[in-house]
């Protein structure tokens, strides 16, 4: 998870929502569903917001209320203090839909190109940029390929590269990790953690939990357009009754030492467990075995880490 | 000048809207439809002229190759910008490819706008290459001829020439100055409306001046021009006129056309013996005349009818006057400014897709543009049926009577389509087939009335319509 300190700085909130509703209508203007009800929230620079919630609870509409995709019926929504429609602010965001929406016809590298062009970059950081995002993604190799013959989680990856074209001061990533196998959502985990790092703000709405668990600063848990609960995970998850303590293996008659300390403090037996690795770790280890001793991959290529200009290591570069 | 994330100003402009065009350009030429449709053009430019018979002379064959060839190669192109025009936008949201777009820093207007250019720079490939195979397929056939021939077929058909008029006849002066003189005398027929009357004064002012009966004569003066070039050594003049039939059945006219000058009024003089109604040429020999043309002077042309009992009343069609035609350019940049008056076309067939594809779903905007596009092209007959008095007067003067709903339709009628006519006549000025498959010159000024109309004028409007449309539209609408 990012710096405490970048979630706890004063400075002003990147997006600030005050009493956000959606009414979608029929054909004939008649209220259809209510979508958001009367939402309040504020994401703070350099932190990490998770919006979750069963499918219907109104994450994506308010993601793309925030995007100016969508127009509240109620309620104010800013974005780095200016309405969401406003061109300026599109400048500083980078957006990952939850469907890929790319062209099918268009090459990774021309995808890239083509957004590079709508922020009006010139040819060559667009170049630079676009080799670099299709390393990170790890879609170097098939650069020429069109995008429509790609398998949904390389799409996913095209679309995250793309959200990152103009070094985006505000990542809004709907499902980031849908479609993605399990390499991939610890590559997006990392990036997004990385982005963090460097005072990028990061809006993600997700159905894993155990993804936005591991990355989130602060949470909302939205049900039928409203907040359910809402506050960092840390506070949200921890159970203060309970402590767990993990030693690495001690001889039996030490344990039993200890879990008698234990009972005698606090009158009841500690439950005793080896842990176990968990499987997303597990299978992360078994791929990077076989990536070292496999030929050219038909798919997504070995990933090489973040790309530079991400990462700050750019002349020029850099908040 | 560079902000943090790219090119601002006019530059950062030209990248995004270049970026769109570069876009469109692209799902156009990787579409398989409009592929399909690409060999479908080539096609119709490499095998039509092969399929089609003029009239037997060489000048028909080769209007039949520019014409036709032309003709079919732009209505395929034009189905095939409709089509792409109305996807352009549509299917973007159809396929959500919009959302992205939105989500970037790109105005609605350089949506449009790379659109536009993109769906441009199609046309103008596939018009270019159909352009070029329609002058080399005219080559060819013209190098196939005897040379007596081929030099009448440069002169006459793979020619520029420049159409000398006279000024247009004083009909609505003369309708005024009557309708003024009734008024004044009280001579205006009673309970009848002014428009009526005036309808029936216009029929007999265009008599006065497109009526030549046996025995009479009538005369054109044209302007001195500085436009008509001196024609080269033994380069005819055509004089042209068009008669509109006066009843079913044959008729025949004899009489004598004269053309000259203020001193010499005979400069040439040729008898011309009129079998139909229809287009005539007249060919006159270079010689003084020419001389006088080439120098610009100011030429009257008269006609004199042969008497009653050898001729019968002829009528001149007051929509297309007599005209002297006179070397005005040469054939290739006729083809030239031709194939980019239709680019002009596309244009605004492009802008016409464009404005549906914004507001609608691909199929309705298809229908939609397609039923606007054929409304305007008809709505000049519409127009004109509704100008004529008579038109919807039977149930008003005659023994039945309209109901009040009838009424109340016509009348809306009546007003509405003029409006229409006004606001799509400017768009139905610039057809430039007809001109260069008669080898008459497609001027630059054409070009440029068909560039400001229907390039920018018409498009603008529509950019605007549409603008105003996408900034009002949530593009993430659940299905």
């Amino acid at each position: 998870m990012s710096a405490p300190s970048a979630v706890e700085s004063a400075a002003p909130a990147v997006v600030e929502i005050r009493g956000l509703t959606k009414i979608f209508r029929d054909f004939w203007r008649r209220p259809k569903v209510r979508a958001v009800d009367g939402l309040d929230l504020e994401v703070r620079p350099g932190e990490i917001f998770g919006l979750l919630g069963p499918n219907g609870s109104g994450k994506t509409t308010t993601l793309k209320i925030l995007l100016g995709l969508l127009f509240p019926s109620g309620g104010e929504v800013r974005v780095f203090g200016r309405p969401p429609h406003d061109i300026a602010t599109k400048r500083r965001i980078g957006y990952l839909p939850e469907e890929s929406a790319l062209y099918g016809y268009l090459t990774p590298r021309e995808t890239l190109d083509f957004y590079g062009r709508l922020f009006a970059l010139p040819a060559a950081p667009r170049r630079e940029r676009a080799g670099q995002l299709l390393r990170m993604v790890g879609l170097a190799h098939a650069a020429e390929r069109p995008v429509g013959e790609f398998s949904k989680g390389m799409s996913r990856r095209i679309g995250l590269a793309q959200a990152l074209i103009n070094d985006p001061e505000l990542v809004v990533l709907d499902e980031p990790t849908a479609g993605l196998d399990p390499i991939g959502c610890r590559q997006i985990k990392d990036l997004m953690l990385a982005l963090a790092r460097r005072g990028k703000t990061i809006v993600l709405s997700s159905h894993l939990l155990a993804d936005v668990e591991d990355v989130c600063d602060r949470i909302v848990i939205l049900y039928n357009g409203r907040i359910r609960a809402q506050g960092g995970v840390t506070d949200l998850l921890e159970k203060k009754d309970l402590t767990r303590i993990t030693v690495p293996a001690v001889p039996a008659e030490t344990l039993r030492a200890v879990i008698g300390m234990l009972r005698e403090s606090t009158g009841r037996a500690p439950e005793v467990e080896h842990p176990t690795m968990d499987l997303e770790h597990f299978f992360l280890q078994v791929v990077e075995e076989a990536h070292r001793s496999s030929q050219a991959p038909s798919g997504v290529g070995r990933a090489d880490g973040t790309a530079r200009y991400l990462d700050g290591r750019e002349a020029g570069r850099g908040n | 000048m560079q902000t943090e994330c790219g090119v601002a100003g006019p530059g950062g402009f030209l990248i995004r809207v270049g970026g769109m065009a570069r876009l469109t350009f692209r799902s156009a030429v990787r579409s398989r439809l409009v592929l399909t449709l690409a060999l479908v053009l080539l096609a119709v430019v490499a095998g039509l002229p092969a399929t089609l018979k003029g009239d037997g002379t060489p000048a028909g064959g080769a209007r039949v190759i520019l014409h036709y060839t032309l003709g079919l190669a732009a209505l395929v192109l034009g189905v095939v910008t409709l089509w792409t025009a109305c996807g352009a936008i549509a299917e973007e949201v159809e396929r959500k490819h919009i959302q992205l777009l939105v989500s970037k820093p790109v105005r609605p207007a350089e949506i449009w706008l790379g659109k536009w250019l993109g769906i441009l720079c199609m046309d103008a490939l596939f018009l270019g290459a159909a352009g070029l195979a329609v002058y080399a397929q005219a080559a060819r056939y013209a190098a196939a001829l005897p040379p007596a021939a081929r030099q009448g077929l440069r002169q006459e058909v793979l020619a520029a020439r420049r159409a000398w008029r006279p000024a247009a006849d004083p009909v609505e002066e003369t309708v005024d100055a009557a309708y003024r003189s009734l008024a004044a005398r009280r001579a205006l027929p009673p309970n009848v409306p002014a428009r009526e009357t005036r309808a029936e004064l216009r029929k007999q002012a265009l008599a006065r001046f497109t009526v030549v009966p046996p025995g009479t004569a009538r005369v054109w003066d044209l302007p001195a021009s500085r436009r008509v070039r001196v024609p080269a050594a033994g380069t005819p003049l055509t004089l042209r006129y068009r008669l509109v039939s006066t009843g079913p059945g044959r008729f025949a006219a004899a009489g004598v056309w004269r053309i000259g000058t203020a001193e010499n009024p005979a400069l040439a003089e040729e008898a011309a013996r009129i079998m139909r109604a229809g287009t005539h040429d007249l060919t006159f020999p270079a010689g003084a005349l020419a001389r006088a043309a080439g120098e610009g002077r100011a030429l009257r042309i008269e006609f004199r009818n042969g008497d009653a009992e050898t001729s019968a009343a002829v009528v001149f069609d007051p929509e297309e006057p007599v005209r002297i035609l006179a070397p005005g350019g040469s054939f290739g940049g006729n083809c030239a400014r031709t194939v980019l008056v239709l680019l002009c076309v596309m244009a605004l067939v492009a802008a016409v897709g464009l404005a549906a594809s914004s507001a609608l779903s691909f199929p309705v905007a298809t229908f939609a543009a397609a039923a606007a596009i054929a409304a305007a092209l008809m709505i000049r007959y519409f127009a004109a049926a509704a100008a004529e008095p008579e038109a919807g007067r039977v149930h008003r003067h005659g023994h039945a009577q309209a109901t009040d709903g009838q009424s109340a339709w016509l009348r809306a009628g009546e007003r509405v389509i003029p409006a229409l006519d006004v606001l799509v006549a400017p768009a139905t000025r610039f057809a430039p087939l007809g001109r260069f498959a008669d080898g008459v010159l497609v001027s630059w000024g054409f070009l440029g009335g068909a560039a400001g109309v229907l390039g920018v004028g018409y498009p603008a409007l529509l950019a605007l319509l549409s603008i105003g449309v996408l900034r009002r539209r949530e593009v993430a609408l659940p299905a």
